[in-house]
C-alpha cells in the first residue's frame, strides 16, 4: 500500500530550487522528475487534489491554518522521499506570522497582563512603595499634630476658610454695610503667608477709607508691626475697620493679653489635652494647650468640646465665667457649648 | 491570602502537563522551563522510620530498577492520574520551586493543570488539591486534548471541527474541539507505557529474557515504528535469560517490535475509529478534508502517522514539537482566558 517506489531518489535536488522561492516548486519539480501524477498523490495521502495544488503553487490562502500546512508538507516529503526540513524551512521564512519555532515562546505583549506580567509586577511594586511613602508621610504629619505649634498653624488657616462665609451674613450692625472683602483680612499671626502683608495692607487702605469712622471694640496686639513693619500703620488701621465685621460672631483666634473679649474665651492654668470643634467641622482646636495658654474660638456655635483636664480650664462666654462644674465627669468634661442659649 | 497575592506577584503563571511519563512545565513568557520524567526517589532509612526524598526527575529516574532497599524509586501517576498523592504533592513542590530557583520569596503561581479527559471527579479534585498543596495560589484544570489542539495551533475557535489524538505516557486521548469546545472525547489507557510493557512481553516470550522498563524505552526509541518501513534497524541489548539466569545479549530488529507493538497500537487505532464513528457527521466531514493531528510523546513513534492513516483513510500529521504541544497549549489556554475571558477549563 505504500509502495510507490520512490524512495530512491536522493540525488533529485534540483539544483535550481532555492529555498527562497518556497517549498512548492521543489515538490512539483520532485513529483514530476517521478512522473506522479496530482490525482495520484493526492490519493496517497488522502487530500484533495485542489489541496495538493495550492501546496505546489505556495498558495496559502487556500490552505487550512499553519499546523496543516507544515504537516502536509511533511507527508508529502516523506512520499516523495526528500527531506522535509529544508522545505518546512522555506515555508516558515515566506510564511513568518504563520507559526514560531516552538521551542522559542510565545513573547507577543498582551493586552491585559496576568500577575506574572512584568509590567504588573512593576505596578504592584508601585504601588506597595506608594502606599509606605504615604503612611511614612502621615505619620510625620501626625506627630507635630499633637503639639500646639503645629495646631495654631491649623487653626488660623481654617480661619482664613471661614472668615469669607462668616463676614457676610449676619453682621447686624452698621458695620455690615461693608463691602464682605473687608472679612478677607486676616489679623497677622507669625504663621500667616509671607505674601499676604502687602495684599491684605492694599485692601485695608481702601477699606479704612470705606468703613468712615472706626468704632474700636477692641484693639488687636501690636503684632503687625513685628511681621511687617512698614506696613504697621496700615494694618493697625485696618484691623480697627475690620474689627466690627465680626459683630457677634465670635472672633478669630487671636493671641493678644487683652483680658475682656467677646466670644468664647478659654485661658489654660495647666497642661490640658482639648478637642474643640464648631458645627460646620472647619474650626477646630485640638491638642495639649500649656500653661498660660489662651484661645478665643472661632468658626460657628455650637461647639462640640471635650476637655481632658477640666480643673485646667476657665471658659468665659462674652466675658460671664462658664462653669464646668457638673458638666465634668472626673477629669473630663465633655459637652456641647452654645453661647446663644445660655442662660 | 493576602500573603499568597502578594508572593504570587513574584511568581510566574505556570502551566502544568503533570504526564504519567514526563512532567512538563511552561512558564508564561518564557516557554517551556522544565521538562523532567514524573519520578521520585524515596529514602527510608529504617523500618517504621521517617520517609524522605532522595531525589525527583531525571536523577530519580537514573535510578528506577537500580535502588537498594532503602530507596523506592515510584512514578507517582498512573494512566494519567494520582496513584500517589503525598508524593505527588512533593514532586510538584519540588519543580515549581525549581522553576522559581532564583527567587528569595517562596513562589505562589497561578497554575493550569491538564488533566485526562477520562478522569473522574475524584481524581480531578486529587490533582487540584496536590498542586495547592505544592504552594500553587490559585488551581486551573483543563482537559488535555484540549490544550493539546491549541498548543498544536489548531484553530480551536472555528466552527470547523479539529480532531486531535495525544499519545501520552499513560493514556491516549482523541477528541473532535470545535468553537472552543470538546464535542467528542474518549480516552484510552493505552501510551508510552503500555508499548514499552509490550516490548518486555515479547522479548520475555521470544527470547526467554528479561529487561528492565529502561531498557525497553530505548529500544522503543531507537527502532520502533509502528508502521513496516523499507529499511530494517537492528540493536543489540542485554537481558537476563530467564533459564540460565545469566545477562545474555541479544539482536532485536524494528519488525520484531513493530509485532510486539501491535496490540497497544491497534487500541489506540480502535479509539480513533471509534470517535470518527460518533462524530456528527458536518464535523466528521470537517476532519475528512484537513485531517487528524498528533500530538504527545507517542507521536514521536516512528510512522504512526502512517499507521492510522492506513487505517482511517483520512489525512494524518504530527504537530510541531508533540511533546510539548500540551505544556504549550495550556500556556496558551492561560493567555486567552486572561485576553478574553474564555471558560476553557475542565469542571472538577
Amino acid at each position: 500500500m505504500n509502495a510507490l517506489p520512490l524512495t530512491d531518489g536522493t540525488d533529485e535536488r534540483a539544483p535550481t530550487w532555492d529555498s527562497a522561492d518556497g517549498p512548492g516548486r521543489r515538490l512539483r519539480d520532485a513529483r514530476q522528475s517521478r512522473g506522479l501524477e496530482l490525482a495520484r498523490v493526492a490519493d496517497q495521502l488522502h487530500l484533495k487534489p485542489t489541496l495538493i495544488a495550492a501546496l505546489e503553487q505556495d498558495d496559502y490562502e487556500a490552505l487550512p491554518g499553519s499546523v496543516f500546512v507544515t504537516g502536509y508538507l511533511r507527508n508529502y516529503a516523506r512520499l516523495l522521499g526528500l527531506d522535509p526540513d529544508p522545505l518546512l524551512t522555506a515555508y516558515r521564512r515566506r510564511q513568518p506570522q504563520a507559526e514560531p519555532p516552538p521551542p522559542k515562546p510565545a513573547t507577543v505583549s498582551r493586552r491585559r497582563a496576568g500577575s506574572g506580567h512584568l509590567g504588573a509586577r512593576l505596578f504592584s511594586l508601585a504601588v506597595i512603595l506608594a502606599l509606605l511613602g504615604l503612611s511614612y508621610a502621615w505619620w510625620q504629619d501626625y506627630r507635630p499634630a499633637l503639639y500646639p505649634a503645629g495646631e495654631r498653624l491649623e487653626s488660623a488657616s481654617g480661619d482664613l476658610d471661614l472668615r469669607i462665609p462668616a463676614g457676610a451674613p449676619p453682621a447686624s450692625s452698621a458695620a455690615s454695610l461693608e463691602p464682605p472683602g473687608a472679612a478677607v483680612y486676616e489679623p497677622p499671626s507669625e504663621t500667616a503667608p509671607e505674601a499676604s502683608p502687602p495684599a491684605t495692607a492694599a485692601v485695608a487702605e481702601g477699606l479704612a477709607e470705606a468703613a468712615g469712622e472706626p468704632p474700636a471694640p477692641y484693639v488687636p496686639s501690636g503684632e503687625p508691626a513685628t511681621t511687617a513693619p512698614p506696613l504697621a500703620a496700615a494694618t493697625a488701621l485696618t484691623t480697627e475697620a475690620s474689627a466690627p465685621s465680626a459683630g457677634p460672631i465670635p472672633e478669630p483666634v487671636v493671641e493678644a493679653p487683652v483680658a475682656p473679649a467677646e466670644g468664647v474665651v478659654m485661658e489654660f492654668s495647666g497642661p490640658c489635652w482639648v478637642d474643640i470643634r464648631d458645627s460646620e467641622r472647619r474650626f477646630k482646636l485640638f491638642g495639649e494647650m500649656k500653661d498660660g495658654d489662651r484661645h478665643v474660638l472661632a468658626g460657628t456655635p455650637p461647639y462640640s468640646v471635650i476637655i481632658g483636664n477640666a480643673a485646667a480650664v476657665r471658659i468665659t462666654v462674652d466675658g460671664k465665667p462658664f462653669g464646668l462644674e457638673g458638666i465634668a465627669r472626673g477629669n473630663v468634661a465633655r459637652f456641647t457649648l452654645d453661647p446663644e442659649r445660655l442662660p | 491570602m493576602f500573603l499568597r497575592r502578594l508572593r504570587g506577584l513574584f511568581s510566574n503563571d505556570l502551566s502544568i502537563d503533570l504526564g504519567t511519563a514526563n512532567t512538563l512545565i511552561y512558564a508564561r513568557g518564557q516557554g517551556i522551563v522544565l521538562n523532567e520524567p514524573s519520578v521520585v526517589a524515596i529514602r527510608q532509612d529504617r523500618a517504621g522510620g521517617s520517609k524522605s526524598v532522595a531525589a525527583v526527575g531525571e536523577e530519580a529516574k537514573q535510578m528506577l530498577g537500580r535502588t537498594p532497599q532503602n530507596i523506592t524509586a515510584i512514578r507517582p501517576l498512573k494512566d494519567g492520574v494520582i496513584a500517589d498523592f503525598t508524593v505527588t504533592e512533593k514532586m510538584l513542590q519540588y519543580f515549581i520551586h525549581k522553576v522559581h530557583e532564583s527567587r528569595i520569596i517562596r513562589p505562589s503561581p497561578r497554575v493550569l493543570i491538564c488533566v485526562p479527559c477520562g478522569s473522574t471527579q475524584v481524581e480531578r479534585r486529587a490533582i487540584k488539591e496536590s498542586a495547592a498543596g505544592a504552594g500553587a495560589r490559585e488551581v486551573y484544570l483543563i482537559e488535555e486534548p484540549m490544550a493539546a489542539a491549541i498548543g498544536a495551533g489548531l484553530p480551536v475557535d472555528e466552527a470547523r471541527g479539529s480532531m486531535v489524538l495525544d499519545i501520552g505516557g499513560g493514556t491516549s486521548e482523541v477528541a473532535v474541539i470545535s468553537l472552543n469546545g470538546i464535542v467528542y472525547s474518549n480516552s484510552v489507557r493505552i501510551g508510552g507505557d503500555r508499548f514499552d510493557d509490550a516490548i518486555i512481553n515479547y522479548v520475555r516470550r521470544n527470547y526467554g529474557t528479561l529487561i528492565g522498563e529502561a531498557t525497553a524505552e530505548r529500544i522503543k526509541h531507537s527502532i520502533g515504528s509502528a508502521y513496516p518501513g523499507n529499511e530494517v534497524r537492528e540493536i543489540e541489548v542485554k537481558g537476563r535469560n530467564l533459564a540460565e539466569g545469566i545477562p545474555r545479549s541479544f539482536t532485536l530488529n524494528s519488525n520484531e517490535i513493530l509485532e510486539a507493538l501491535q496490540e497497544p497500537l491497534s487500541g489506540i487505532t480502535g479509539a480513533v475509529k471509534i470517535a470518527l464513528e460518533q462524530t456528527p457527521p458536518e464535523l466528521g466531514a470537517d476532519v475528512a478534508e484537513r485531517g487528524i493531528v498528533l500530538t504527545g510523546g507517542g507521536a514521536l513513534l516512528r510512522d504512526i502517522e502512517r499507521l492510522i492513516e492506513e487505517e482511517t483513510g483520512l489525512p494524518v500529521l504530527v504537530a510541531d514539537d508533540p511533546l510539548t504541544c500540551v505544556a504549550r497549549g495550556g500556556g496558551r489556554a492561560l493567555e486567552m482566558i486572561d485576553e478574553r475571558g474564555l471558560d476553557l477549563f475542565a469542571t472538577e
